[in-house]
């Protein structure tokens, strides 16, 4: 086989992985119960896996796969089409930018990365969702609620990254 | 950097971001996107969640026995109190019972029946940012379920449709303050509105409001559905009451309901399709 159809064959095949494995974080983020550790507290297994992708793969292809997420998430959270899209898309960009020029792709840089991006966008979630509204009870959603949410949605970046990164290997371009 | 923000990839991504702001606009403005690219997702990921649901549940309920042990003994104990204090009110039902079936016959009054036509399913997906306790269900437009049916489950009221594919609902629940139930307090009969709001809804409560001011509604009272509106049928339970406190326009009062169904943990429930 040519060498540009092996290339483009590896490439494919390593993009559908990182979509499967996209899939299976979103249908395990709505799976009832999965690695709930309180009522209002389960993780949010898309944004530390679009994220971590970001780090390996650059802003293009970090920020696809983000809109991707985003778009997923939209449809199961209820949210207006596009919103968590967008976002997500933002934060990955900017990741894929900062590790590709500043940072290494290591585990505590891609956690404080998912950190971040969590924050901001369900912080930007809650501000238009709830402040704006003027519901009663406001810090106690966020501090029972969100702030917990996002903080286990970061500890399971670890376990998605390994992954990621053995898939990166498997599938490396010569 | 620079070649990067004059390149091709760059371009791609603003068209992109530029599409998704267009969807968003279009979403925001139509109430939500077409259906087309969601029932095609969930057709596929349907069946994958269920399976997912499924073995979840079945690992949590192996491990719930041991973990939460102290708990279910506790909850024993005042089940087996409430027993006794049923018991009691079932002599009196009996007597009240045998009573108005002598007053139908006197008058002759005849019995309403009603008979629900139900469709059953799982729970399949619950978001972690859903803060009304929203989820998916396995059953959709082909199994009969429409937007605004009734989702209950033998303990009580559970929420409505929101939305349906071929395999799947999105179900909303008595928590979210989009769902407005015509109720009345079973003992007094006053006659309420009930819906939740954002900070009741964290408890997992909700609001039974414009009570009269001088209502003689009490904790423990139960509320049940009246039927007005057309959604939901008469007479379905929605849950006791826990406190009964003045409304910010101190014209009437409000009640906090605890639903009967514990909402955030269930995993079967029963969508009416016809009544």
């Amino acid at each position: 086989m040519n060498d540009w159809r092996k290339r483009n064959l590896t490439r494919a095949l390593k993009w559908a992985c990182y979509i499967l494995l996209l899939m299976l974080s979103f249908v395990l983020q709505q799976t009832p119960g999965f690695l709930q550790i309180a009522p209002e507290v389960k993780p949010v297994l898309v944004v530390p896996l679009c994220i971590a992708v970001a780090g390996l793969e650059g802003e293009f292809g970090g920020a696809l796969i983000g809109a991707l997420g985003g778009l997923l998430w939209d449809m199961a959270a209820g949210r207006t089409a596009g919103f968590f899209a967008l976002g997500l898309m933002a934060a990955c960009f900017f990741t894929g930018l900062a590790v590709s020029l500043f940072f290494r792709c290591s585990y505590f840089n891609m956690m404080a990365f998912t950190l971040l991006a969590l924050l901001l966008i369900t912080g930007f979630d809650f501000l238009l969702g709830y402040v704006l509204y003027r519901y009663g009870g406001a810090a106690s959603y966020y501090f029972k609620w969100i702030l917990p949410t996002c903080i286990w949605s970061t500890v399971w970046l670890a376990p998605q990254l390994w992954v990621l990164k053995k898939i990166q290997k498997r599938f490396v371009l010569e | 950097m620079r070649e990067f923000f004059s390149s091709l990839k760059f371009k791609i991504l603003v068209c992109v971001a530029v599409l998704l702001a267009g969807i968003m606009t279009y979403a925001a403005a139509n109430g939500r996107l077409s259906n087309a690219p969601q029932e095609l997702l969930n057709a596929v990921l349907v069946p994958v969640q269920r399976f997912s649901a499924a073995v979840s549940g079945g690992i949590s309920g192996f491990f719930e026995k041991f973990a939460q042990a102290d708990e279910i003994a506790a909850e024993n104990e005042r089940l087996e109190e409430e027993i006794v204090r049923l018991r009691q009110q079932l002599i009196e039902y009996d007597q009240y019972k045998a009573e108005n079936e002598m007053y139908r016959k006197t008058l002759q009054l005849q019995e309403e029946n009603r008979s629900f036509t139900q469709v059953s399913a799982s729970v399949i997906g619950r978001d972690p940012l859903e803060k009304y306790y929203s989820f998916t269900i396995d059953q959709g437009e082909n199994a009969g379920i429409e937007v605004n049916d009734v989702v209950i489950c033998p303990e009580g009221v559970v929420g409505k449709v929101l939305e349906t594919g071929p395999n799947y609902a999105k179900v909303i629940t008595v928590l979210d303050p989009r769902v407005n139930i015509g109720c009345t307090v079973s003992r007094t009969r006053d006659i309420g509105t009930a819906a939740g709001t954002a900070e009741l809804a964290q408890e997992g409560k909700l609001a039974l409001s414009y009570l009269p001011r001088e209502t003689l509604t009490t904790e423990n009272d139960i509320v049940v559905t009246t039927g007005y509106g057309g959604i939901f049928p008469k007479g379905l339970i929605l849950g006791t009451v826990e406190d009964v406190r003045p409304e910010s326009s101190g014209k009437s009062m409000y009640a906090v309901l605890r639903p009967t169904v514990d909402i955030s943990t269930i995993t079967m429930v029963f969508v009416i399709t016809d009544f």
